[in-house]
């Protein structure tokens, strides 16, 4: 009785050491890094794609504005020719 | 029959044992759990490498048109200046020209923004400049410079500001034009006379101001110490007494005194 613990308790134990010393089929040391450098590359990037979405919403507003000015500078030159032809 | 001590001590040995087996089966069940199939990693680099390349796609892209908004902008820039320049250039005035318009616009505009803060009493004192102001911004008007909107526009301020000024003296004047009035009443229940006609809240809040209703109201009152009941009384604007005033004031005393 005393004997057949003692083997069910080896086996278990060789069992155990088996799988913690890497028999499963998982990926290499190296090949976890190579899924880490690429989940933060990606990581940068997102950053990267959210700063130039953010600059070139800046610069479309600035396009408007300027656009808004060179309507404004036109109408100016309307104007002046205008009052150029009629003085007061 | 197994003795007491032997009993003892297999139950110490089953003990030890079962708390290494404990041990060993968590050491080997955590790190396990960490690690991630061969499949699930082939997996996980493949939807990575996808989400990089439309990402690096995406970043290609932004960057393309940031570029041409850049370009757009610094060619609206150039549409801009040639457009002012072209508009200046109509009035056919030189840079110097330009320049000695600019100054004299300026010296109205400070001008302006001088008389603008005054007090009603200090801006009566000056409202002879209003005039020459008015003169000098019809000048400036008169030049064909001033047709360009850069200089109308700033014009049309001035002689907005010039209406307020004007607008303010014209009622300064028609509240000197329209002064308070004062009818007398009984000296024996009001006690009315100018001394406290002068001292009420409503009229000056002090007596000594008393020689200015007796001046504003000379053709009716000869004798300032007797007011008629019913009189109506011209009661002036408050303020310090004149040269007038104070003679007169003197005149009266001098005159009580003898």
């Amino acid at each position: 009785m005393k004997g057949m613990r003692n083997i069910s308790l080896f086996l278990l134990l060789a069992s155990s050491a088996a799988l913690y010393s890497g028999c499963s089929s998982g990926p290499s040391a190296d090949e976890l890094a190579q899924l880490d450098q690429l989940k933060s590359e990606v990581e940068s990037l997102k950053k990267e794609v959210a700063a130039k979405a953010v600059e070139k919403e800046t610069l479309e507003m600035q396009v408007k504005q300027k656009r808004d000015e060179l309507a404004a500078a036109e109408n100016n030159q309307k104007l002046t020719r205008e009052r150029l032809k009629s003085p007061q | 029959m197994t003795d007491p001590q032997t009993i003892k001590e297999n139950n110490m040995r089953n003990r030890v044992l079962y708390l290494a087996v404990a041990l060993l089966v968590v050491a080997t069940v955590s790190p396990a759990q960490n690690k991630i199939s061969k499949e699930e990693w082939q997996k996980q680099i493949s939807d990575y490498t996808t989400q990089r390349n439309n990402l690096k796609n995406q970043l290609a892209s932004l960057t393309k048109e940031s570029d041409g908004l850049r370009a757009t902008l610094a060619a609206l820039d150039n549409q801009i200046q040639s457009t002012r320049d072209e508009t200046l250039a109509l009035t056919g005035a030189t840079d110097a020209a330009r320049k000695e318009f600019e100054r004299r616009l300026q010296d109205i505009e400070s001008w302006v923004a001088a008389l603008l803060p005054l007090s009603d009493q200090d801006l009566y004192v000056h409202r002879f400049e209003v005039d020459s102001m008015q003169a000098d911004k019809d000048r400036l008007m008169k030049e064909r410079i001033a047709s360009a909107e850069r200089y109308f526009e700033r014009l049309q301020k001035i002689q907005s500001k010039i209406d307020n000024l004007r607008a303010t003296l014209a009622h300064i004047n028609s509240t000197e034009e329209s002064e308070q009035q004062y009818v007398v009443r009984a000296w024996a229940k009001y006690h009315d006379c100018l001394w406290n006609i002068s001292k009420k809240k409503q009229i000056y809040d002090n007596p000594f101001l008393w020689p200015k209703i007796w001046q504003a109201n000379r053709n009716q009152i000869k004798d300032p110490d007797i007011i008629r009941i019913g009189e109506h009384l011209k009661i002036p604007a408050a303020g310090g007494l004149t040269t007038a005033e104070k003679n007169a004031e003197r005149e009266y005393w001098s005159k009580r005194h003898t």
